[in-house]
Order: C-alpha cells, then structure tokens, then sequence
C-alpha cells in the first residue's frame, strides 16, 4: 500500500485523537519500522489494519467506522493534493468511472508496482454500479471515498454496499 | 519531573520516528534517482544505436541511388550505342533503296524497292521515337530558347502535312486568332514536333472533313503569353474509357488500331511529355464517330523580332560548283553520301577516309564544304575540326557534321568545336537538299 495512506492516516489521528493517541497505536501495532512512513514509500497494508484494529481497541469505535471516516478524510486530501484529477470533472459519477482508466493510470506511471484495488463501473441514469476488487479487504475504505467525493461534488448519495464474495464488494449508488 | 522525562522521552521517540522516515524518503530518492540515470543511459545507448542504423541505412540508400543513376547511364549510353550502331547500316539501307529505285527496274523491283525503303524509314522513325523518350525519361532532354514565331513554325507543320491530307482527301485548315504575339522563346523543334504529331494523328484517324488546327493566347502579360493550340478533327474519335491510355507509351487505342493504322504507339507519350518539360499540359476532348481535338498549353516568354532573325552565308557562286569534301570512314556511307550529292548536281567531289587526311588536304588545296564524320580513326572530327578552323586559310569552308549520334549534347560539341551545321544519320535525301540550298557563298 502506498505510503501516502499511511502518512495521511496519522495525521488525521493526530488531528482527531492527538500525539499521544499516535505514538500508543504505533506501539500497540508493533511496526516493524517503528512508524516511520514516507509518502513515496510502499509498505504492506496489514501495518495499517494493526493500527486501525489499535485504535478502535483504545477509542472504542467500530473498525468499519473507523475506516469509512478515514476514507472520507483521504478523499479531501486527494483533492487538496492532486487538484489537476478535478479539473473539468463536473460530478462524482464522472469522477468515479474515471478512476480506474485515469487516476490509476497516473499512478502506475510513477509506481509501476503499485498494487491498485479494481473497480468495474456501470452508470444507468440516476445509478452508479461500482463493484470493488481487492484482497484487501478495504471496502469500508472505499465506501468512505465514494462519501467524500459525493460531498466533495456536493450531491446526496444512497448507498446500498453488499459483498460479492470474499474479495469483491458492491456498491449500488443511487443520486438523490 | 517525571512528567516532563516522559515527554521528552516521547519527543525523542518522534523525532527518531521522522529521522527514520527521511532517512528512507532519502534512500527511495536515491533508488529513483539511479533507476532515471539507468534508464537514461539506456535511452542513449538505444539513440546511438539507431543513429547507428540510421547511418548504414542512408549509406545503403545511398549506393542504390548510385546504382540506379549509373544503371540509367548505361542504358541511355546502351542506347545511344545501339542507335549509332542501327542508323549506320539502316543509312546505307535506305540511301541504297532510294538510290536503285532510280536505276532502270520493272514495275515488281520498283514495288520491292519501295517497301525496303518504307520499312527502313518506320524503323528509322521507331528509333528516334525510342531514343526521344529516353531522353526525356532520363532527364537529358534540353530545351532550346530562343526565339520564335509560332505562325510561321505552325505554318511549316501544315506545309508538311499537306501532301498526306491531300492524299486522303481530307482539309487541312488553321484558325489563329489575332492575339498571338509575333514572337516568344522556345523550341522550335520540339514544338513542331509536338504540332506535326498531332496533326499526323488527327489526318490518319480521320476519313472524310477536316482537320483545323487552332492557335491563341489565352493569357498575355508584358513579359509571357499562355498559348492554347489545338488540332480538331472529324474523325472517327476515342471512346471514353480508352482516352486515359492514349498518353501512356506503347498504348495505342487498341492493338487492331496498330494493324489498321500503323505507328509506334510512342508519339503521344512523347508529346505529351515535351508538353510537361514546355510547363504546359496536354488534354482531349473526344466523341466516337464525330471527331476527336487534342489540345495543348505552353507558357512561353516573349521574344523580340531581331533574335529570331537567322543570318546566313551570303552569296555570288553557282552551288553546283561547290568543292565538296566528305571526311568518311564508312565506305557505304561515303557512297551513299557521294551518290545523292551527284544527284543533287554536285561534281567537285573528294572523299577522304579520316581526319588525319582530312586536315593535311588542306596543305595545298581548299574546300567550300565538308562533310565531317565526328567518329573516324586518327583524328576525329571534331579535333579535325579545330585543326582547320585554326589555319590561315583566304577562306574558311562551310563544315557540316554528319553523325549517326542524334543527342543535343553533340549537337553542342559540334558547335564548340567549330562546326557550322548538323546532319544526322542516315541522311535524309530533302534535308541533304535544304541544307546544301541555304548555303551561300
């Protein structure tokens, strides 16, 4: 998984929870580097699912809380990073098929052995289809995403998520 | 106390924790760094590489085009050879034809005569086409520039024609519309070679009417004029779909069209190639069964009255007592030479096998003309040539060059080398008459 998780990870811990709050999750989690994360980096993923299992253990909210919000703060840090994926891109179900083709493209580029979750789109009106491919486990992540964009885009989402199987999850989205 | 040992413990174990993560921000900057300078060497290894291949490749390029360029050479030098060598005996063939055919011969022997000298003139005819086209295909052909009326040149082509129309009952008429400057730079040859063609054409496809042949100037300026001439007739025309043929060498309409009107098949191609090299373009207009009219453009500068004006040789002395020398190393051929001089009236003959005897002649006599082969042993004709041009003689003589070479480039030579006129081989008994008859003393 891409340093730039991990990095971003912290620093909404920092913000929500503290220093304090970081430096015991990163014991708890027993790192192999202590916690010391570079953003180009790339790391293995359970790191981050130790840390966020710590952290629901310590603030006694739920893992999938946990990483929905996560997945929703990461969303406004991709647009304060990388504001050139916005450029033209008038609402989220443009921004949501495009990933695959455009945003994962751009990434392969400069990380040619980054290990990209799948998404497969299908848009009908009103109804975006997103189906989430990864042996990660990260739907919950993802789910989040899908929020922030539809608050980035300022649109009202319903999301009805049901899991295919053991490595792929639905998303049914219907606009408001 | 304790507390602040905490925190600062904590604070060390961040500031470790942020050394760490540069240190290995560092160490992938470095890996990057050291994949992009790998991937530039590679990148230049492969540049250089195809500079490389790039190299070789023009080089072979190269050494095709040389190739190619000296196999055009050889094939017009293979050409010019070939054409020398078929002029030479063909001269002696026709020259004798035309010669026993005025000899005492029965009705049959005059008729045999007649096709041995028929055929050795479509020969004569073929080659020159083959040659013509050559020379333009390989680019050796020259315009010349000088200046020239296209009445008069247009005139000439009908005066030639006139005989074959008359002969086919067929009227030769011209329309020239009063725009036509007087003079402007060009071929005369070429053009009336182009003109006489198409007229030739138009008066062999055509069975009863006519044949008009038109000329005006579609745009003049102060300095050019943009001609239009065409030759109209009412023949038996072109179907549509055989006219994008016509221009194409050897493409006759049909191969019937060969059996029933003769012909090479060469003549339009030509044409409409010395119509390209003239910067004008060659077109038809056609209607099976109600005739057919070629047309074609050239621009042409316009030329003043005194450059077009030829001087000649000016004269007292009767012509038929011109001492005649013939420089010759083919024996037909100074037969054939002598015997149509005789015919013309000439007598003051002599006949000389090279250039060497040539020049020594004129030790101790002198003569009015010279026929002057270009190709003998000893001396040539050209340096036989100089040699006499360079004596102190009270009277230079008239030097005809007789040649079976029939390219612009001797036509040049000749002239550099002091030669007043050209006659190529096999020589032509009319254009023999005409040259002899300018010539003036």
């Amino acid at each position: 998984m891409k340093g730039m998780v991990f990095t971003e990870f912290f620093s909404l811990v920092e913000t929500a929870f503290g220093e304090d709050m970081l430096d015991d999750i990163i014991d708890d989690a027993n790192l192999p580097n202590g916690g010391a994360y570079t953003a180009v980096g790339t790391y293995n993923h359970m790191e981050l699912v130790a840390m966020v299992i710590a952290l629901s253990t310590r603030s006694e909210i739920p893992v999938p809380d946990l990483v929905k919000t996560f997945g929703t703060y990461l969303f406004g840090r991709f647009v304060a990073l990388y504001p050139n994926f916005f450029d033209n891109v008038t609402d989220s179900f443009v921004f949501l098929s495009g990933i695959e083709n455009i945003i994962h493209a751009e990434v392969l580029k400069l990380y040619p052995d980054a290990n990209l979750p799948k998404f497969d789109v299908q848009i009908e009106g009103d109804e975006l289809v997103m189906i989430y491919h990864s042996n990660r486990h990260f739907a919950d992540l993802a789910e989040g995403l899908i929020i922030g964009a539809s608050q980035h885009f300022d649109e009202d989402f319903k999301i009805v998520k049901a899991d295919l199987d053991e490595n792929s999850t639905e998303f049914r989205i219907v606009r408001q | 106390m304790t507390e602040i040992a905490v925190t600062v413990e904590k604070l060390q174990r961040r500031l470790e924790r942020e050394k760490r993560a540069k240190q290995e921000a560092e160490r992938l900057l470095e890996e990057k760094s050291l994949d992009l300078y790998q991937a530039n060497q590679q990148l230049l290894l492969f540049t250089a590489d195809l500079e490389k291949i790039v190299e070789l490749r023009t080089n072979e390029l190269k050494m095709a085009l040389m190739k190619a360029e000296a196999a055009t050479r050889a094939k017009t030098d293979f050409l010019a050879t070939i054409s020398h060598e078929i002029r030479t005996p063909l001269n002696g063939v026709i020259g004798m034809a035309r010669i026993l055919s005025d000899t005492l011969l029965d009705d049959e022997q005059q008729n045999y005569v007649h096709v041995i000298d028929t055929c050795g003139k479509t020969l004569l005819s073929l080659i020159n086409d083959i040659l013509d086209l050559t020379k333009i295909e390989s680019g050796n052909l020259e315009l010349e520039q000088r200046a020239i009326s296209i009445v008069d040149e247009c005139n000439s082509c009908l005066k030639i024609l006139n005989e074959q129309a008359t002969k086919q009952q067929i009227r030769l008429e011209k329309a020239y519309a009063s725009n036509i400057p007087a003079y402007l730079l060009g071929d005369a040859t070429r053009l009336k070679q182009i003109v006489t063609n198409l007229l030739s054409n138009a008066i062999k496809f055509t069975h009863h009417g006519k044949v008009t042949l038109s000329v005006e100037a579609v745009e003049i300026s102060n300095t050019n004029v943009a001609l239009k001439i065409s030759v109209s007739d009412t023949g038996i025309g072109i179907a549509p779909d055989k006219i994008d043929r016509l221009f194409k060498p050897f493409s006759q309409v049909d191969s019937s069209t060969t059996r029933k009107y003769g012909g090479t098949g060469l003549g339009l191609a030509i044409c409409a190639k010395l119509v390209n090299l003239m910067g004008g373009n060659i077109g038809v207009e056609s209607e099976p069964g109600k005739g057919t009219t070629f047309f074609f453009t050239l621009t042409a500068q316009l030329a003043t009255q005194e450059i077009a004006t030829k001087t000649n040789h000016v004269i007292q002395q009767e012509n038929k007592q011109l001492s005649i020398l013939i420089a010759e190393d083919n024996l037909i051929n100074q037969k054939v030479l002598q015997i149509s001089l005789k015919k013309l009236g000439f007598t003051q003959i002599t006949i000389v096998n090279d250039g060497m005897q040539c020049v020594e002649l004129f030790n101790h006599q002198t003569f009015d003309v010279i026929f002057m082969d270009m190709q003998m042993p000893r001396i040539d004709g050209l340096d036989a040539t100089r040699i006499i041009r360079s004596l102190n003689l009270e009277k230079q003589p008239h030097i005809i060059a007789l040649t079976a070479n029939a390219f612009q480039e001797d036509v040049k030579l000749c002239n550099e080398a002091g030669m007043d006129d050209f006659l190529a081989k096999p020589l032509d008994a009319k254009i023999l008459k005409e040259k002899l008859k300018l010539l003036k003393f």
